[in-house]
């Protein structure tokens, strides 16, 4: 079974060859192996490091500001409070870190064979969901430990906002992707910058500590929605508020068509670059 | 005839280096721009000296179970081409068409990874490649055997010898099962042994598998041995086609004849860290014709062509030379710095031309060497190793040849008498 190739200057940026993108899924699932792979072997601790990394946060931010700071947290136990936050929040920076990377670091394979680019991106994200579960089964821990009644609900809700939290990081990582390779420095500037929007997230905070500005934030910040709605859903603080998530949602998917379009956009031009 | 599976017309490619050879920083971009913007100004648009076509108009075909030869010196646009028929950059004009399943190799071992075993990276490099799992899945064994390393396969491939890397990559490539098979310089690579292997393993593939393959090489015996059609190509334009022995005699009679045209790219006696390397050398006489010998006093040029190894455009270039008489006496060096010309940046491969009004030397035979440097680190120096000739002229313009014995070197003066 032969395929037709033709190879022009300019293509159709909304032309996207899906069955191009299916065909090389076991290409996909190799890069996304590897990038597992290669993380964790490359960590002397490995999984262990994985686990321990949240918790030591869990710790600190419980001391620091749970303790001393005396950060209201919407009567949850802090450290539950704090790691619900943080379980997002480092799904979404880890991922989004990675998939900005990732054309840089698949350089020397994408200078040397053709494939579709965005298996780039789309690897380095996938090979986050690992991390999850970890993360999971600590959350488990932590549900049980506190005796929190789960509510079918919130427990289906989950799989969405973490789905949430990849779709949006790979749309912004997807947009950053092409300026990274383009300008080197921006992968030292970015870690600063994510570091930041951490402190504008509700991770150590609870979002309700800016009443009903919080709605916005919350529309135009995922990660937000997504700790919001799954801290409320195991806790039952506040009613389920259905339309921020559903217009959350749909910001997450307006950036994952933004960051996809620029990438599409920039593909061709960043061989030249790299 | 068999029809024809890749259609080439008019395929162009060109390099705008303000954006191509060298990421910028995001802080170059900011502070450099009034410098630029003043430049600019300063020394008008300069475009034309930063851009150029890395391939022009090159049209050809390909028929179903033809073996193709492209070749060309360094720079000629070999390696352009199949990084656009490999679909891995775009051309900028043109139209190809590839009618079937497409493998390009333009490297040994795309998609290794030290930290990963053997096994592994067979599976890794193997899907990079464009096999599918269930195919590698049905071919591991016969690609370990080819490799000849199944005691190491669950190695990791960072402790493999230099040998092993290169057997176990090039087993995945003759192991992939395509119907167009684009291959780059990759069988320079491994011991005299396995490169015969690997060449006999290439034959059998085009002559008995009936693959269309495009084979490029700078090794004439193996394009000779395994291609049916070559094809050209100089500074980017396609400039014959057809038999392989014809094309490659038209290579060797253009390029030949010169002798430090053959030899100055594969003078071993350098130095440097090989961001630049000089790869020709010619003279040119004051009408721009290449010459194999200047008289003494005449307007002429020497061109160090050179090509980047890495592909990318250098900052910062200095080149110098220096003229040694064959008993190796220094006569005289010229560098970029000495006339404020040294270069802010290069494209990745192009032309070093120096200009002399009026050639100082004797008739004779001289040595040069060349040096270029990158970012004030020595990239290339060849020491010594380009000889030249010079022959009799009229120094002095007087309508005669003065012929000096005891000295190698005119100087340009005048007499007169004072009371």
């Amino acid at each position: 079974m032969s395929r037709k190739i033709v190879i022009t200057p300019k293509k159709n940026l909304f032309e996207i060859d899906w069955k191009e993108i299916w065909d090389q899924r076991d290409l996909l699932y190799f890069l996304t192996w590897r990038d597992i792979k290669i993380r964790y072997k490359q960590t002397v601790l490995g999984v262990a490091w994985i686990i321990l990394q949240p918790l030591v946060s869990v710790v600190v931010f419980t001391i620091v500001f749970g303790n001393f700071a005396k950060m209201p947290s919407d009567n949850i136990p802090y450290p539950i409070f704090v790691f619900i936050g943080l379980l997002f929040w480092n799904f979404f920076s880890t991922t989004l870190s990675s998939s900005s990377d990732s054309l840089i670091s698949n350089e020397n394979i994408l200078k040397k064979v053709y494939f579709p680019k965005v298996l780039a991106p789309l690897s380095s994200t996938l090979a986050h969901i690992v991390d999850l579960i970890p993360m999971l089964v600590i959350l488990v821990g932590m549900l049980m430990y506190y005796r929190v009644t789960v509510t079918l609900q919130a427990l289906l809700l989950l799989p969405l906002l973490l789905m949430m939290m990849l779709v949006s990081a790979l749309g912004v990582g997807m947009f950053l992707a092409p300026i990274n390779a383009k300008f080197r420095d921006v992968r030292y500037i970015l870690p600063f910058f994510i570091q930041l929007m951490m402190y504008a997230t509700p991770v150590i905070w609870p979002s309700s500590l800016f009443g009903g500005t919080s709605q916005i934030i919350r529309i135009f910040n995922p990660v937000a929605e997504a700790i919001e709605v799954s801290r409320s859903g195991f806790f039952g603080t506040r009613p389920m508020d259905w339309p921020t998530l559903i217009l959350s949602i749909g910001f997450t998917g307006l950036i994952f068509i933004i960051g996809f379009v620029y990438f599409r956009r920039q593909e061709d031009s960043f061989i030249d670059i790299l | 005839m068999a029809k024809a599976v890749i259609q080439a017309s008019k395929v162009g490619k060109f390099y705008n280096l303000s954006h191509e050879g060298k990421y910028y920083d995001l802080r170059d971009l900011i502070m450099d721009s009034p410098k630029n913007i003043w430049e600019r100004i300063k020394k008008g648009n300069r475009r034309q000296k930063d851009s150029f076509w890395a391939l022009k108009d090159v049209s050809f075909s390909v028929r179903q179970g033809e073996v193709l030869g492209v070749i060309g010196r360094n720079g000629a646009g070999k390696s352009t081409l199949l990084k656009i028929l490999a679909r891995i950059v775009p051309p900028t004009t043109g139209r190809i068409t590839i009618d079937g399943r497409v493998a390009s190799i333009l490297e040994v071992g795309t998609g290794f990874h030290s930290e990963l075993t053997g096994r592994e990276n067979v599976y890794l490099s193997g899907s990079i490649l464009g096999m599918k799992r269930s195919e590698i899945d049905r071919k591991f064994k016969k690609i370990v055997e080819f490799s000849e390393i199944d005691r190491f396969i669950d190695m990791p491939v960072k402790r493999y010898s230099s040998g092993m890397y290169v057997r176990l990559a090039f087993a995945i490539v003759v192991h992939l099962d395509p119907e167009i098979l684009i291959i780059d310089e990759v069988l320079a690579v491994g011991d005299l042994s396995f490169q015969r292997k690997s060449l006999k393993k290439m034959q059998s593939i085009a002559k008995n598998e009936g693959r269309t393959v495009l084979f490029v090489s700078h090794n004439m015996t193996a394009v000779d041995s395994l291609c049916d059609r070559a094809i050209l190509l100089e500074e980017g334009r396609l400039v014959a086609e057809g038999k392989t022995r014809d094309v490659i005699g038209r290579y060797m009679s253009d390029y030949v004849p010169d002798e430090n045209e053959s030899t100055v790219g594969k003078i071993q006696n350098r130095i440097g860290n090989g961001k630049i390397r000089i790869d020709n050398f010619w003279m040119e006489n004051a009408l721009g014709q290449r010459v194999s010998q200047i008289k003494t006093g005449d307007k002429c040029r020497f061109i160090f062509k050179y090509f980047a190894p890495n592909g990318e455009g250098q900052k910062d270039i200095n080149v110098g030379f220096g003229v040694t008489s064959p008993m190796e006496q220094s006569l005289f060096i010229h560098y970029m710095d000495y006339t404020k010309q040294e270069l802010a940046k290069c494209p990745p491969r192009g032309k070093f031309i120096f200009e002399c009004p009026k050639l100082p030397l004797a008739k004779g035979q001289y040595k040069m060497s060349v040096r270029v440097t990158v970012g004030g680190e020595e990239a290339d120096f060849i020491i010594g190793a380009i000889n030249f000739n010079v022959g009799d002229g009229d120094f002095y313009h007087t309508g005669e040849t003065v012929v000096q014995r005891h000295s190698p070197m005119y100087v340009d003066g005048s007499w007169q008498l004072e009371k």
